[in-house]
């Protein structure tokens, strides 16, 4: 009963905030590198930077004023940057979703980051380096 | 547009790949997101890096790497998951072609540098990742060894000193007095004597039949040769070539 009443609350919070144009609209990302690439690779809202060749492992969180969407985030990259999604976690308090990062060719491109169930859009430039001589 | 991407099937069921053992017995690496362990196999019989032929050849134990590979040259990765839902399952390989390219089993590195290698599942999800390193071989070494047979112990990549301490360089231009009977073994190392792992094309020959007899396949990096009288052996492996001038000891 209790389970059911949050619930309720929840949608019912979700409706309103719909109703008043306030979905939280994702203006930020958190990305933790969860493996260790030989290369230069670098994560922001201002930019991907990864090594061409290389593989990185990241866990990629959406963030709206401030505070951590929970939901799941949806990473596109045009071109230069494969995305592969990584083996969904056993452990469902995870936070982030999880993505290994292939650098295919030398080039800039633009990731588009958005999150399930929040407004808007990310758009981040990418650039893949070519690897040190 | 070029697109880096390809996807190789590698047949990590054990009885389909002819895996032996169990991963504790074997030289591997780690994945990076400790998911899983990534084996190095020889692809042909001409691995310098493999002490017996299409098994796993050794970690550097100097940098828990993988040995770097020659550019051109053909090896194998095996990926074993260690997760319970992994167990069993079949794995593919996905990397940028920049860097290598794949034949089925086999992989060719392309390019000298580092590439990554991603185990996925047969979902498509990206599990583990290892990256293995790529360098052009500039020299060859040639060395007198003791049995066709690859030793017991293997390369270690990163190593300068000969295989188990049984090999005997041979100096470019000098001449041999080998005994009638020898093995002679060619490996492609960097600048700085680095032995280098994966498979690169080799042929022995010689100028000389009468005088020189290759007796075994002309094709591995350890050739078998009777020797009766003075003459030469040409090896080359890959783009390099080296001439040995034989002596001719009395058999």
């Amino acid at each position: 009963m209790r389970t059911f009443g949050i619930v309720q609350a929840a949608v019912v919070a979700a409706l309103g905030l719909a109703a008043a144009g306030c979905q939280p609209e994702i203006d930020d990302i958190q990305v933790v590198i969860d493996s260790q690439p030989p290369g230069e690779a670098s994560f922001s809202k201002s930019e991907f930077r990864i090594t061409h060749g290389t593989a990185v492992a990241v866990s990629v969180t959406g963030v709206a004023e401030g505070e951590e969407l929970e939901s799941a985030v949806t990473l596109h990259i045009s071109a230069y940057i494969r995305v592969v999604e990584r083996v969904p976690p056993e452990d469902t308090d995870t936070i982030g979703s999880r993505f290994v990062l292939i650098a295919d060719e030398v080039g800039e491109g633009t990731a588009t980051v958005s999150t399930t169930d929040s407004g808007g859009e990310l758009f981040i430039p990418v650039v893949v380096v070519p690897q040190a001589p | 547009m070029k697109r880096g991407s390809l996807l190789f099937l590698i047949a990590c069921v054990p009885l389909a790949s002819g895996c032996e053992g169990s991963g504790e017995e074997r030289g591997a690496i780690a994945g990076e997101l400790g998911q899983g362990v990534f084996y190095y196999q020889c692809a042909t019989e001409s691995d310098g890096q493999c002490d017996e032929k299409a098994v796993r050849g050794e970690v550097d134990e100097t940098t828990g790497s993988f040995p770097s590979v020659a550019v051109g040259g053909e090896f194998s990765i095996e990926y074993v998951s260690n997760t319970d839902q992994g167990a069993n399952a079949t794995y593919s390989l996905v990397a940028t072609s920049d860097f290598v390219t794949f034949a089925e089993t086999v992989l060719t590195a392309q390019a000298t540098g580092i590439t990554a290698l991603v185990a996925t599942d047969v979902n498509g999800y990206a599990e583990d990742l290892a990256h293995v390193r790529f360098e052009t071989a500039t020299k060859i070494r040639v060395s007198q060894t003791e049995t066709a047979e690859q030793v017991d112990t293997g390369f270690a990549g990163g190593v300068s000193a000969n295989v188990g301490g049984t090999d005997i360089e041979i100096d470019v231009g000098s001449t041999l007095n080998l005994p009638g009977r020898s093995f002679l073994r060619v490996v492609p190392t960097t600048d700085d004597g680095r032995i280098l792992a994966g498979a690169l094309p080799c042929t022995w020959s010689t100028g000389t039949p009468d005088a020189v007899r290759i007796v075994s396949s002309a094709s591995n990096n350890v050739v078998d040769v009777e020797i009766s009288g003075p003459g030469q052996l040409v090896v080359k492996l890959g783009d390099l070539e080296q001439t040995v001038v034989v002596g001719g000891s009395t058999p």
